[in-house]
């Protein structure tokens, strides 16, 4: 008897050692959070998966509205309703068509975008009434979003696109300009503009170490 | 737009930097062309990548911000239109309610099942089928020659819309869904006419609960038609319609008991109603 139940012990004792208990939890223990177990968690309905899933992405959201907005009001407002769309959307998320950390941040890029059109084309309608013939050019954009780069990383790879390339991709991502936008404002044929930006998303892969 | 072209605009669509029409003609390419969803993932991963290296913490202060809007804020049907089916269609189909409910007398009022080739009006031994329209909400219990008839009375309006309005896929998946879901013991099925015009029929079950209408007038833009479970009297979040006409829809959430609700909401939908319920149907 006594036998039996020193292995007993030991048997439980080692099984606790090999495996954690099992959790109703599906979220992952230890320190680095997988996006797409939180967000299939938050899919259904784990509000406490949804706060995690916030601490690993929305400064990446928040960083691309800012770069793209460059007003901080705008960013977090962006920032928010993108969060807030990963929340109401998670139950439409398919891991099998891309991981959740690609689909949160193009979502943030696509609504960054689509708040600096919003915004554009209010300014544009104000302008109008004001002065019909003051555009801002497209070239202080660009300086401008290159200027206010406090993005280190990025600025350094974009170092290693050609100048043409830098333009398309600079006022295309950041500036949210469509790439016929883009080509109106360089003077460059569309096939050019889209093969531009095409290579110099390239580059900017093997600059920032994307695995392919 | 060729599917050259479109192939041609998969960096700028990755960077958003192309019109509403270019994105559905890249979209359209994508779901159809493997090789040209494999070049958009690699580029849609240097955004990501791109997105990371500009990170930049927000105000502390948002976090408590988005987390209670969270709380508040409902989630949205996992099967959205357009989207696969396969979560209606998991589990097996049933072809046919005498097949897959012992209990129903094997009589000639039974119909058979609404599949995709049922005729437009159901054949009934029983005759005296009343039409939805006039008929006030009532609990129809399974069990019964009769209410098997109202059943497939009922299911048809909604047959017929899905062939009108549907892909033959979908209409296949609703009735494959609805089947499944009567031909479970004690399924009840209770209907009622919608405030402002249409029916709506429900189907409940031990484990599953969906919601059917027919003939909802069409929504503004951001105005949707919001489902509710209803427990204890309370409204809970279960759900939307994914249209006015011929839709049907699983509940979120469902448990034993639970009625149904409708209301219109904003889009996005409510945590709790915001305007009277269209209609209520709850079991007795």
């Amino acid at each position: 008897m006594t036998v039996v139940q020193t292995e007993r012990v030991t048997s439980a004792a080692r099984d606790d050692d090999a495996a954690p208990a099992p959790s109703f939890s599906p979220r992952p223990r230890g320190d680095s959070p997988d996006a797409n177990a939180l967000l299939t968690a938050s899919a259904a309905g784990d509000q406490e998966a949804f706060a995690q899933l916030y601490d690993l992405l929305s400064p990446a959201v928040h960083g691309t509205a800012r770069a793209v907005l460059r007003d901080p009001d705008l960013a977090a407002e962006v920032m928010q309703e993108v969060m807030l769309e990963v929340w109401r959307t998670a139950p439409r998320f398919d891991p099998e068509r891309g991981s959740a950390r690609t689909f949160v941040l193009t979502l943030a890029h696509r609504r960054a975008v689509d708040r600096v059109r919003a915004v554009q084309a209010q300014r544009d309608r104000d302008q109008r009434v004001a002065d019909a013939d003051n555009h801002i050019p497209f070239d202080s954009v660009a300086e401008e979003v290159e200027d206010s780069m406090e993005r280190t990383r990025v600025r350094g790879c974009l170092g290693s696109l050609t100048d043409t390339q830098r333009a398309a991709v600079v006022l295309a991502y950041y500036g949210g300009r469509t790439y016929r936008e883009v080509a109106d404002e360089l003077g460059a044929a569309l096939p050019t503009v889209k093969t531009r930006i095409r290579d110099g998303l390239i580059r900017l892969r093997d600059c920032l170490g994307v695995a392919a | 737009m060729t599917d050259d072209d479109a192939r041609a605009l998969l960096a700028a669509y990755a960077i958003d930097a192309v019109d509403d029409d270019e994105r559905r003609a890249v979209e359209d390419l994508v779901a159809r062309n493997p090789e040209a969803a494999a070049e958009l993932a690699g580029l849609h991963a240097v955004v990501a990548a791109i997105a990371e290296a500009d990170a930049a913490a927000p105000p502390a202060a948002l976090r408590a911000t988005v987390l209670e809007q969270v709380a508040r804020t409902p989630q949205v049907t996992p099967t959205p239109q357009g989207t696969s089916t396969a979560q209606l269609t998991a589990t097996p189909p049933v072809r046919s309610l005498r097949d897959a409910a012992p209990g129903v007398p094997a009589s000639g009022t039974v119909p058979s099942a609404p599949t995709g080739d049922v005729p437009s009006t159901p054949t009934s031994a029983g005759g005296d089928v009343v039409p939805l329209r006039r008929r006030p909400p009532r609990v129809v219990g399974w069990g019964l020659a009769a209410a098997a008839a109202a059943v497939v009375a009922v299911a048809v309006p909604g047959v017929v819309a899905w062939q009108q309005h549907d892909r033959a896929v979908r209409a296949e998946a609703r009735t494959d869904l609805l089947t499944d879901l009567l031909a479970e013991p004690g399924a009840t099925v209770l209907s009622s006419p919608v405030t402002g015009g249409g029916e709506a029929v429900v189907v409940l079950t031990a484990s599953r609960g969906a919601v059917v209408v027919d003939g909802l007038p069409a929504l503004e833009d951001d105005r949707v038609y919001q489902v509710w479970a209803m427990r204890d009297g309370v409204p809970v979040p279960a759900g939307f319609l994914d249209r006015n006409d011929g839709a049907a829809e699983l509940l979120e959430d469902y448990r034993a008991g639970d009625g149904v609700a409708l209301s219109v909401e904003p889009a996005g939908g409510s945590a709790q109603p915001t305007t009277p319920p269209l209609v209520v149907l709850v079991p007795s």
